[in-house]
């Protein structure tokens, strides 16, 4: 038996893929997961591996250290947020543990929406928003009703929810657009500041964007980064780009590391946004960044890459991708991370395949998740593997020998294919009806992910975006200048290194 | 006709507001529109005239409107929720809301209603008190209904895509011959029955959408420029000195005749009631007469001794093409006038009620063409032929319906 042995915090869809895709590594190692739910797809990888699954919070320092002084293991990779913003990285590296995962202090690019927008206006850093905090509930309201077409987030990373856009697709609409978002970022403010002690501002307003988004996650020592794969998610809960915000209803990549619709330039531009980034923060920090740092990015007409926010961690969906997409040994890339010798590693991957990701999410998710909780899952594991898919679990609990519904996105579903997304997609779509409830609940995914109708959209919009900023660009411009009857010509300078003199 | 649904997922998001554009984007079609809003308190229903000066819709995260009268609203109550539908085409709306009403499932509600094949010459919206919607287009697929979305907000369903553009969303697809949608804010769900045709009424492109719309997949605009120019590769032998639109539908059309004529296109008449509809507007004769005349009042002293190309969308009654020519030729002394009409002629009123025009009122079927050039007093008068918009639409994979365009 491997004397390698890995420790895994964290036990959602994310984590289950980090267990699979380490678990493909020559080392052939042991795997240990600490995590509070029973995911029982990594269960059944810790107990093939020879390692052990344990029960314990993730974020909370103590348990993750106790798991980690029992096991001894050689690295130990953390996989959500969470615990980097509760110092769980801070305590097992204080305790000699070689970590995959960047410090609560770095990780404040993900967790802290203000402290990254800042960093990258003083830094300079291409693809950055104008921006603006606020502490005040009353303030925020009153700025978001003023500057109308705006984002509103939680200035707080909040598990990705509470994101409202107030577009102004049409002056005639801006007055309820206005109104709308006064109300809605007060109520944000307030139950910002009643959930989160942990951080000064509640309420981020940026402005709106429009664009074709895509993924970048990258692994990276501090001084070396690697990028990885770009996928798309998609961020609606409905087919058709229609309803409510979600975490990520699937996800497509392939056939190399670009899509049909970002260029190998946009992706060399995207990496560069995410070096520049790291640069920046041992600069300001004086810490290097160790772990994975994906950028949530937009293709956009004024800058070209774009950057919307950063995740201090893999993507998920996105992660589930890679399970296809990566050929060189996965493990060894996140070992040579947190060991600092990134830069003799090389990343391989599997050329010309087309990976789709679905997701399953039991009906309430997410406006209603009561509703979705505690519905019993039945899925043909061996009838989906025969299809070449993989499954992976997430928002499941197993009590008792039965699979619960915790209220989030249940599973996901990966399915791969040398002829094309429709393919993959096709392959998904016959996998998730081996996917049912007990009690006849209903169960939603998105047909479209990976559809030719759809691909053809992002192209298009893609195709808009690139002629808008080569322009820009070719004309060297950095303003946007507006001209306002009665008041004058007005500018914003994007080259500027502050977002709004205020 | 025209419909509209909203249906925003947050529950404290006024879609009465949003609706308001919708129905904006409609009232080109009508002049009474029938409402019901889904709120906290259930359904509240109305009817209001979107050309008067002051109106608006109570306040609910969900709307569904239709026009008035070709589009109809029916309500009913089932043992645990009550449910509004707007329907155009041949079916009641009433009855499809009592047979929504009747299920507690709306997926089992809607698979009962759609099987009916005296659904198939319909489309409807509905909504439920239990806070759900749905959407049907009918399996001949006469009526179009496309599908948009408003970021994160809300999703859209509206029988041409302007008014979708108008609540602020984008247009994302039309729904297909027998195709039917359902959600709330927690699922949306559709599938396509059998048998579908797409058989999109042709008079929605001839006439009755906006310029600025798609109706099932079609650029309106592009394709009244690529009528107009293609009824001018039939008439090019004649000499023309100017070409003249009749306002306002008729304005693409001419100016694809005088593009492809390469003659110059002039504005000829000045609105002082705006872009009032009088086709269609609930006038008596005289009335209409007079409106008429207040939207065509002519500009001096432009075609004094020129022959000219006057292009008109549609021709129903004659009454528009009708004061035309004789403001024309009673003001500037024209020398020759040819009517060309980017339309086949209208010789029935629509079986699917589409428009409700008395069959003996229509200029095309009462006289031949002698006659209607002596009654308008013209020297030309040039019909699209059918062929040419069929194989134009028929390219997208449309065959259209042309009921009231063939015997």
């Amino acid at each position: 038996m491997s004397k390698f042995r890995v420790l895994i915090v964290g036990g959602g869809a994310r984590e289950h893929a980090l267990t699979l895709l380490v678990s493909k590594s020559r080392l052939e190692p042991r795997i240990f997961v600490v995590s509070s739910n029973i995911n029982p797809g990594i269960l059944r990888l810790c107990k093939s591996s020879g390692g052990k699954y344990l029960r314990g919070k993730p974020t909370n320092p103590e348990d993750v250290l106790k798991a980690a002084k029992e096991i001894s293991p050689d690295l130990i990779i953390i996989g959500p947020e969470e615990p980097l913003f509760s110092r769980v990285t801070d305590v097992l590296r204080n305790d000699g543990f070689v970590v995959f995962g960047p410090s609560s202090r770095t990780s404040l690019i993900e967790k802290d929406k203000g402290f990254a927008r800042n960093l990258m206006w003083k830094y300079k850093i291409p693809g950055r928003l104008r921006y603006k905090t606020f502490t005040d509930p009353e303030e925020a309201a009153e700025y978001a009703k003023a500057s109308g077409d705006s984002v509103v987030k939680p200035a707080r990373q909040a598990g990705g929810r509470g994101v409202r856009v107030f577009g102004e697709t049409a002056e005639h609409l801006s007055r309820i657009a206005r109104e709308a978002a006064a109300t809605y970022t007060k109520r944000l403010a307030e139950m910002i500041m009643r959930k989160y002690k942990d951080i000064e501002s509640s309420i981020i307003v940026e402005e709106r964007v429009e664009g074709v988004e895509y993924t970048l996650m990258t692994v990276t020592d501090g001084n070396t980064l690697i990028s990885l794969p770009v996928v798309e998610d998609h961020p609606h809960l409905y087919p058709w780009d229609l309803g409510p915000e979600t975490g990520g209803m699937g996800s497509i990549s392939g056939p190399s590391f670009v899509l049909p619709f970002i260029t190998e330039e946009e992706f060399k531009e995207s990496t560069k946004i995410v070096k520049m980034t790291i640069k920046s923060l041992l600069n300001e920090l004086k810490e290097k960044y160790v772990g994975a740092i994906s950028g949530q990015m937009m293709l956009t007409s004024f800058w070209g890459p774009t950057l919307i926010e950063y995740y201090a961690r893999f993507g998920d969906p996105e992660i589930g991708n890679l399970l296809f997409m990566i050929k060189s040994d996965f493990l060894e890339l996140l070992d040579s991370a947190a060991r600092g010798k990134l830069s003799s590693y090389k990343l391989e991957i599997n050329d010309n395949i087309y990976v789709v990701n679905k997701a399953i999410a039991p009906e309430g998710y997410p406006l209603e998740r009561e509703k979705a909780k505690g519905h019993p899952i039945s899925v043909n594991e061996g009838e989906i593997r025969k299809l070449g898919c993989e499954i992976l679990y997430g928002g499941v609990n197993l009590v008792d020998g039965e699979l619960l519904t915790t209220g989030s996105r249940a599973l996901e579903i990966v399915c791969s294919s040398e002829k094309g997304f429709e393919d993959a997609s096709a392959l998904a779509e016959k996998a998730i009806n081996y996917v049912s409830t007990y009690d006849g609940y209903r169960l939603i995914h998105r047909w479209d992910i990976g559809a030719h109708s759809h691909i053809k959209i992002r192209l298009r919009k893609a195709r808009l975006a690139r002629l808008a900023y080569t322009r820009r660009r070719a004309k060297g411009l950095l303003m946007v200048y507006d001209w306002i009857p009665g008041k004058g010509l007005v500018f914003f300078d994007y080259s500027s290194s502050k977002s709004l003199s205020s | 006709m025209g419909i509209l649904l909203t249906f925003f997922f947050e529950t404290d998001q006024d879609s009465g507001k949003y609706s308001y554009y919708g129905i904006m984007g409609l009232r080109h079609r009508g002049y009474r529109a029938s409402y019901a809003v889904l709120n906290g308190n259930g359904i509240e229903i109305g009817r209001i005239n979107p050309w008067s000066e002051k109106w608006s819709l109570p306040k609910g995260y969900a709307v569904i409107a239709g026009i008035e009268p070709m589009a109809s609203l029916g309500l009913a109550s089932g043992n645990t929720k009550k449910v509004a539908v707007v329907s155009e085409g041949l079916c009641d709306p009433e009855r499809v809301a009592k047979i929504l009403a009747s299920f507690k499932k709306i997926d089992e509600a809607s698979s009962e209603v759609i099987s009916k094949e005296s659904m198939d010459s319909c489309a409807f919206v509905g909504l439920t008190s239990d806070g759900e919607f749905i959407a049907y287009r009918g399996r001949n697929g006469i009526r179009p209904l496309s599908l948009g979305g408003y970021g994160f907000e809300s999703v859209y369903f509206a029988t041409e895509t302007a008014p979708i553009t108008l609540m602020g969303g984008e247009y994302r697809h039309d729904l297909r011959p027998g195709e039917v949608v359902y959600g709330s804010r927690t699922f949306l769900e559709s599938y396509v029955l059998e048998g579908g045709k797409r058989t999109t009424s042709l008079f929605e492109y001839i006439y009755l959408a906006r310029p600025d719309s798609y109706v099932d997949g079609i650029n309106v605009y592009l394709f009244r420029k690529t009528m107009g120019a293609k009824v001018a590769r039939r008439h090019n032998s004649t000499h023309i000195d100017v070409v003249v639109g009749v306002p306002e539908t008729a304005l693409p059309y001419a100016l694809g005749y005088a593009e492809e004529r390469n003659v110059p296109l002039e504005l000829a008449f000045v609105s002082t009631v705006g872009r009032m509809r009088t086709a269609i507007a609930p006038l008596s004769q005289e009335e209409r007469l007079m409106a008429l005349s207040l939207k065509l009042n002519p500009v001096p002293n432009v075609f004094e001794g020129k022959s000219i190309a006057i292009v008109d969308d549609s021709v129903v009654t004659g009454l528009t093409l009708k004061t035309v020519v004789h403001k024309l030729r009673r003001t500037q002394a024209v020398k020759e006038v040819h009517v060309i009409v980017s339309s086949p002629k209208i010789i029935n009123a629509c079986p699917y009620g589409v428009n409700n025009i008395d069959p003996n009122t229509l200029i095309a079927r009462v006289l031949d063409d002698e006659k209607i050039k002596r009654a308008l007093d013209v020297d030309d008068l040039i019909w699209l032929s059918l062929d040419d918009a069929l194989e134009y639409l028929r390219s997208f994979g449309i065959d259209p319906c042309r009921r009231c365009m063939s015997s």
